[in-house]
């Protein structure tokens, strides 16, 4: 069991092409780190250049205090989970998981033992002698998982090793993988490009976008005070809502246009580090918002129509537009742009509209008029050209 | 008329012009000529001959196709059992011809060659006659002797070999002065077979056995052709021979070694092929021919045959005219052209003064010239497997003429 | 975009239904299309029977023949005596067992070294582009070309293998390669494995393109060295296409003319005599039609088999 760091890692294709920049991270023994980002972000790049299978550009990949850049792929004593499970078509599952083994000439007897036991730990021992053509795609994930766990290796690495099954059984496998974690106590690093599954899996989530890292902590943090509004629109179900505003301090009160409306936070020092006026951005979680019918009056309220309700038990979510049309909310391309970094400029949605979390037996009625409340303890601000959060970084 | 009927009708008219235009315009008669000879010397024989032919028949063309020889038997074949045959076409002089002769698709030349023809040599006439009748005109004739280089064999102060043991000893001399012997390509197996119809001129004094033995009425275990084999052998094992014959092909690698002087004989060479070594040669060296000898005592006689003949198809609806063609090969002004170039016609000639060295001896070895030809497939094709067998020194003369023995009675 | 919800919408098996009325139809089918669809067949239906069965029929029916080729009135039917009389023929059982030896030979070695030559040339190493259009080079040439080529490098006198090898002092005397029973067939054998090594080469080359990455990395990873991948990852992967190689190559050998035609004629005293050659002095020098075509059926049949084979292979693959 090792651990491994990546110290100012980069990858360059041809001339100029850069996929991954400068990452630096640190992965301890025994961890569960979950690389997650867009497709394309460079994870599963990183991913290759730690087991040996992508030659690295500059920097140094680190596993228990050896700089591992010259060093082969199967000298580095890595595990490795493909995304299309990459099992030998002509063996059985047996032969599959203990193919490794057998290169390493252990003893046939040896061998057969610890097949056996991880089949039992995986509860694929009656698949043994099947080829992968007859199994099915979450029977394949197993074995495919048993021939990275039968080696005792310094880390495992799974790319995407949910991605090609249903959703029923991505949650099913996501459950026994925390189990199996746990029990073996091994160092893992899982890529994956949903959130849900970085959030539910890792101890530990790097966020990853275009190949730059945005923010590496514990899936809370990331939730509660992500470091700009890149990770702040990717974690999360439904995404975090964005609008533009303007904010004017005044002593402890920072007050923040939205449209025609105001918000004002009390104490906001306690929460952000600001110390100018002007532009910025407002998010706000689906989960947070209030809201109410027209004739219930609620302070600060917007008014807004329900265009669309998105029918989900327990919890439904419910997508409305500002009567006010001067609130600029920001669309799914703009945050695409801030994944690059920084945007200079923003579309904006047609219509401001916003998406909101409620509970299913309290819906509101579609094409009403309703009132919505955004609490302002629950806002998070960032830099309107930078993306970056003005939250202090608080620890969860 | 609307635009559909005019599609439909307009193609056919043209189709139906362009099928009766060439049957009006060859309303007269055409002679459909195949032969393989393409290139060389025999084009203008044919040409000259077609000429005449053409302005003494207005109205009648006569059409030549070619056809290589490699692929002439299989369309002549074809052409044959279609019913469908050429009027006049060349048969090659080979084992198959039997076959051919026998098919019932030949017209019998006899009453043909009767009238309006030369006196063609009893020989030639034998060598295209079976079961009594002639199925061919022959219209020239070769010859196969062994070319030497006269510089080298001056050079080593050596003369024309007279029999086998003189042979031998030139090829010893030749060996000694670091020169190959007679250069022989077996690999087309028919050049190996003529050394042993070459010895068989020898072992078989009165000449009748090949034929009597081609017809059933001898075996082939006769002691003349076991010995005419064990001659072949003997040479072969005495070194006359250029090595690895069996690798060479009758007028490629093995006429090599003879233009490029590394061997001081060639053989076999008949007047087929001495134009084609002239140019090799390029006077780099002087060259002429002598018949293959054969034991103490015997009058060098070299071997022939048939160099082009031709066959008109049986019951031929234009085998009058065909025959009128035939005769411009052959007449007066025919023999002119053959003999002008070096061609010897299948008929005593008198041979002009102005000729080449070269062409009167070819045309005096011809006059005695002996067959090379078995007609039964299967005996040539042992005779040839068992030349080459000797010179890979695999057999005896007795095994190569049991072997044809037993392929006759197969 | 919602992050990670991804419902899938309940199959009520609507997809099922479709399918099972389309089935249904297959039995209803209009006349229409049945026309259709028969005259959509007829071309190959109809080159099929012209161009193969027909020819292949008579074939066999002339196998059960003595004909001499000139005159169809003049066949004689003689049953299966033609076959008998090749297996009593001895040089028939020589052209028969130089055909497979022949035919094992090549494929063997076209397998092995075009194999060799496209895992050469997948390295993408600097040159291998220019090799890889080098090698398929002799492919393009007349199998009389080669022949003629080889014809000339293996001449005894004057020939670049003897000069050669004068040249490094291995012999003094002059080997007549094609002369000689020994090397003839060898050399034939080398022959059609220059000129077809590209061949195998480019088929797969093609077919290491759809070895997966993947696998050879789990390899990799597994600790597996260059053989192990090998054996274990692209062999495998080339199962198929070395099926269809191995198929090609058998029919291929099995009907070989030209080359052995050009350098040796089957000689020296049928020491390279090979079915086809064979075949072609039957039919059209000796005049035997019959036996000219029992020997094409024995090679159609000889092809049939390793095809059936093949395909019994193929089936617990």
């Amino acid at each position: 069991m090792g651990s491994i760091v990546l110290n100012n890692l980069g990858k360059v294709y041809g001339e100029d092409t850069v996929a991954v920049h400068n990452v630096n991270l640190e992965i301890k023994d025994g961890e569960f780190v979950v690389f997650v980002g867009p497709s394309g972000c460079g994870k599963s790049t990183i991913l290759r250049m730690i087991a040996g299978l992508e030659h690295i550009s500059f920097g140094e990949v680190i596993i228990n205090d050896e700089v591992m850049n010259n060093v082969p792929a199967r000298d580095r004593d890595i595990a490795m989970v493909f995304q299309n499970y990459a099992l030998y078509p002509q063996m059985t599952a047996r032969q599959n998981i203990g193919f490794a083994l057998e290169m390493r000439k252990l003893p046939r007897e040896e061998i057969e033992k610890r097949v056996l036991e991880t089949a039992s730990t995986l509860n694929i021992s009656e698949l043994l002698d099947r080829k992968p053509k007859e199994l099915s795609g979450g029977q394949r994930q197993r074995v495919a998982m048993g021939r990275a766990i039968i080696r005792n290796a310094e880390a495992y690495l799974l790319d995407e090793p949910l991605s090609n099954l249903d959703a029923k059984l991505r949650s099913q496998l996501r459950e026994e993988l925390s189990k199996l974690h746990a029990r073996l106590g091994v160092t893992m690093i899982h890529v994956t490009h949903d959130q849900i599954e970085a959030m539910t899996l890792g101890q530990r989530v790097a966020v990853f976008s275009v190949g730059h890292l945005f923010q590496y902590d514990t899936p809370e943090t990331l939730y509660k005070s992500p470091n700009s509004i890149f990770v702040a629109g990717f974690i999360g179900s439904p995404t975090m809502n964005f609008f533009e505003a303007v904010s004017t301090r005044k002593a402890s009160e920072l007050s923040i246009s939205v449209g025609k409306r105001k918000i004002g936070i009390q104490n906001y020092q306690e929460r952000f580090n600001i110390n100018q006026d002007g532009k910025l951005l407002v998010g706000i979680r689906p989960e947070h918002i209030n809201w109410g019918n027209h004739s219930l009056e609620l302070e600060d309220g917007f008014l807004a129509n329900v265009e669309f309700i998105e029918n989900l038990e327990p919890e439904s979510y419910v997508t409305a537009i500002f009567d006010d049309k001067e609130i600029k909310t920001l669309s799914s391309d703009d945050l695409e742009k801030f994944s690059k970094g920084t945007s200079e400029t923003f579309s904006g949605t047609k219509d401001p509209v916003i998406t909101f979390r409620v509970s299913s037996e309290n819906l509101p009625q579609k094409n009403s008029s309703i009132l919505i409340s955004l609490p302002p303890e629950k806002l998070y601000l960032f830099n309107a050209n930078t993306g970056q959060s003005y939250g202090k970084e608080i620890k969860w | 008329m609307n635009r559909k009927t005019r599609f439909v009708i307009v193609p056919f008219v043209l189709a139906a012009i362009s099928f009766l235009l060439p049957q009006l315009a060859l309303a007269d008669s055409k002679l459909e000529y195949w032969t393989w000879n393409n290139e060389g010397d025999y084009v203008k024989v044919d040409d000259s001959a077609i000429a005449r032919f053409e302005a003494a028949n207005p109205g009648v063309k006569v059409e030549v196709t070619y056809v290589s020889y490699g692929d002439y038997m299989t369309k002549l074949k074809a052409a044959l059992a279609a019913n469908e045959p050429p009027d006049i076409f060349q048969v090659p002089w080979n084992s198959g011809f039997k076959d051919l002769a026998m098919s019932g698709k030949l017209e019998p030349m006899g009453s043909i060659l009767s009238e309006g023809f030369p006196d063609i040599n009893k020989s030639a006439l034998s060598f295209v006659s079976l079961d009594g009748k002639a199925w061919a005109l022959p219209l020239d004739l070769n010859t196969l002797q062994i070319a030497y280089n006269k510089n080298t064999f001056e050079e080593l102060n050596l003369s024309v070999p007279k029999t086998n043991s003189d042979l031998i000893a030139t090829a010893k001399s030749l060996k000694d002065a670091d020169y190959f012997g007679i250069a022989l390509g077996t690999k087309d197996k028919w050049a190996g077979g003529d050394t042993w119809f070459a010895q068989l001129v020898y072992t078989d004094p009165t000449g009748m056995k090949l034929a009597e033995a081609d017809s059933g009425a001898l075996g082939w275990d006769d002691k003349v052709f076991s010995e005419a084999a064990s001659q072949v052998i003997n040479l072969i094992e005495n070194g006359v021979f250029a090595p690895g014959a069996n690798s060479m092909g009758a007028f490629n690698e093995s006429l090599d070694l003879f233009v490029s002087g590394k061997a001081a004989m060639f053989y076999p060479v008949g007047n087929f092929i001495s134009g084609g070594i002239d140019a090799k040669v390029a006077g780099e060296f002087e060259w002429s021919l002598f018949p293959f000898p054969g034991g103490s005592g015997d009058e060098p006689t070299a071997t022939g045959g048939i160099a082009r003949m031709f066959s008109l198809p049986a019951g031929g609806d234009q085998n009058g005219l065909a025959a009128d063609f035939l005769r411009m090969l052959t007449d007066k002004q025919g023999e002119e052209v053959l003999v002008k170039y070096n061609f010897i016609p299948s008929w005593p000639i008198n041979v002009p003064a102005s000729a080449s060295d070269l062409y009167g001896n070819f045309t005096s070895a011809q006059l005695n010239a002996r067959s090379r030809t078995i007609y039964t497939p299967p005996v040539y094709a042992a005779l040839l497997d068992g030349i080459q067998a000797a010179f890979n020194g695999s057999t005896t003369g007795e095994q190569l003429a049991g072997s044809m023995d037993a392929a006759a009675n197969n | 975009m919602k992050k990670g919800m991804i419902i899938s919408k309940p199959d009520f098996g609507t997809n099922r239904s479709s399918g099972d009325k389309k089935l249904g139809g297959r039995f209803k089918r209009p006349p229409k299309t049945l026309l259709v669809s028969i005259s959509l067949m007829a071309p190959a239906v109809s080159i099929f029977l012209g161009f193969i069965s027909i020819p292949v029929l008579a074939v066999l029916v002339t196998s059960l023949t003595k004909w001499t080729g000139f005159d169809v009135r003049n066949l004689d039917w003689i049953g299966l005596n033609n076959y008998i009389d090749l297996f009593n023929d001895k040089i028939f059982i020589r052209a028969f067992s130089h055909t497979i030896v022949f035919t094992l030979a090549t494929t063997l070695l076209l397998n092995a070294v075009g194999l060799g030559l496209a895992l050469l040339v997948n390295t993408k190493a600097f040159g291998t582009n220019f090799l890889k259009a080098v090698l398929f080079l002799p492919v393009l040439l007349s199998p009389v070309i080669v022949g003629l080529m080889w014809s000339g490098l293996l001449r005894g006198v004057g020939g670049g293998l003897n000069i050669f090898l004068e040249f490094m002092n291995i012999i003094d005397q002059p080997i007549f390669w094609l002369g000689n029973p020994k090397y003839a067939l060898f050399a034939i054998i080398m022959a059609t494995v220059w000129q077809f090594a590209g061949y195998n080469m480019l088929l797969y080359y093609a077919g290491l393109q759809s070895v997966p990455n993947s696998l050879l990395e789990a390899a990799e990873l597994d600790r597996a060295n260059g053989w192990n991948k090998f054996r274990h990852v692209i062999l495998p992967a080339l199962y198929h296409v070395m099926s269809v190689v191995f198929l090609l190559n058998i029919i291929g050998g099995l009907r070989i003319f030209d080359i052995v035609y050009v350098m040796t004629r089957g000689g020296p005293n049928r020491s390279t005599e090979v079915l086809a050659t064979y075949m072609y002095e039957q039919g059209f020098q000796l005049n035997a039609m019959g036996v000219a075509s029992a020997i094409a059926v024995i090679m159609i049949l000889l092809a049939v088999f390793a095809s059936v084979i093949r395909l019994r292979l193929l089936r617990h693959v």
